[in-house]
């Protein structure tokens, strides 16, 4: 069998194209259960908000504690079974990136303060649909066009309907998650 | 430098353990991706998985995903290995000065 300098050069280029979409498959697959995870919350929550506005609070504490309880399971279950450590590295990263985000929002809205509630909810939504967009700079389209419906919806609800974006954007926003989830689930 | 992989070499072998390689060890990859990735019809990537079972390079595993039939292959520590090397000689020969037999 005889391997010319062409034949080498193919074979290399067949063998990166072959790896970036099994890994970029491999994502799609280990980000999907985020996003079917937090897409009900995010509609629940908004539920809640709409049937009873006084008792709105407490429906986003409850699905944002079992939101983050919820992936913070799926990081440690990931990390132990996809990472070389038994999981340490993913869980210290799942904590100090959970810290940093939540001192940061918590730095905005209070520099920005007074802020409604209808803003801090699209503010929220749009560092989330930022954030899909820079990891679907990475590791697929698929996020980033999560985080482009995501800001677009968010956007659209507080300019165009703002007197019900505080539960336009939960209906659209879960129902988009949870859309985007399963079809990141099915990617081939 | 030392020879190639036959059993690698072939194309859609290649592809297939390019694509089993890239994922996180014990992940495995379902038949229908593998042939989306590989772009073989149904018979000729069960073929070539067989091939690929056979010379021990990847395991595969037949299951159910609730009621649906589902078949999965990892790539096997002597996969690896083979695949790893198989690359090492395809750059050897590009940083050396022509063909090798």
């Amino acid at each position: 069998m005889s391997v010319t300098r062409d034949d080498a050069a193919s074979a290399l280029r067949d063998i990166d194209k072959a790896e970036r979409q099994s890994l970029t498959l491999f994502q799609y697959r280990a980000g999907s259960p985020y996003l079917l995870l937090w897409g009900p919350l995010w509609i629940a929550a908004g539920a809640v908000g709409a049937i009873s506005p006084e008792n709105t609070g407490i429906g986003w504490a409850a699905a944002d504690a079992v939101g983050l309880a919820g992936t913070a399971y799926l990081v440690v279950t990931q990390s132990r079974r996809f990472g070389e450590d038994g999981g340490r590295t993913g869980t210290v990263r799942f904590l100090g990136i959970a810290a940093i985000l939540a001192a940061f929002i918590a730095l905005t809205l209070a520099v920005f303060a007074p802020v409604s509630g209808v803003q801090i909810q699209t503010f929220i939504v749009l560092l989330v649909a930022a954030a899909y967009a820079l990891v679907g700079c990475w590791f697929g389209l698929r996020f980033a066009v999560v985080g482009a419906a995501l800001a677009g919806l968010a956007v659209g609800a507080f300019y165009h309907a703002p007197a019900h974006a505080a539960y336009i954007v939960p209906v659209l926003g879960g129902g988009a998650l949870i859309l985007a989830g399963l079809w990141m689930r099915w990617a081939r | 430098m030392s020879g190639p992989d036959e059993i690698v070499h072939q194309t859609t072998r290649l592809r297939i353990l390019s694509a089993l390689n890239a994922l996180p060890r014990r992940e495995m990859l379902e038949f229908v991706r593998l042939k989306a990735i590989t772009g073989a019809t149904d018979g000729n990537l069960g073929a070539h998985l067989t091939t690929l079972e056979k010379a021990g390079y990847v395991k595969i595993v037949k299951d159910f995903a609730g009621k649906k039939p589902r078949t999965r292959a990892g790539v096997t520590g002597a996969g690896r290995r083979a695949f790893q090397d198989h690359v090492a000689y395809l750059r050897e020969i590009l940083e050396g000065d022509g063909a090798s037999a």
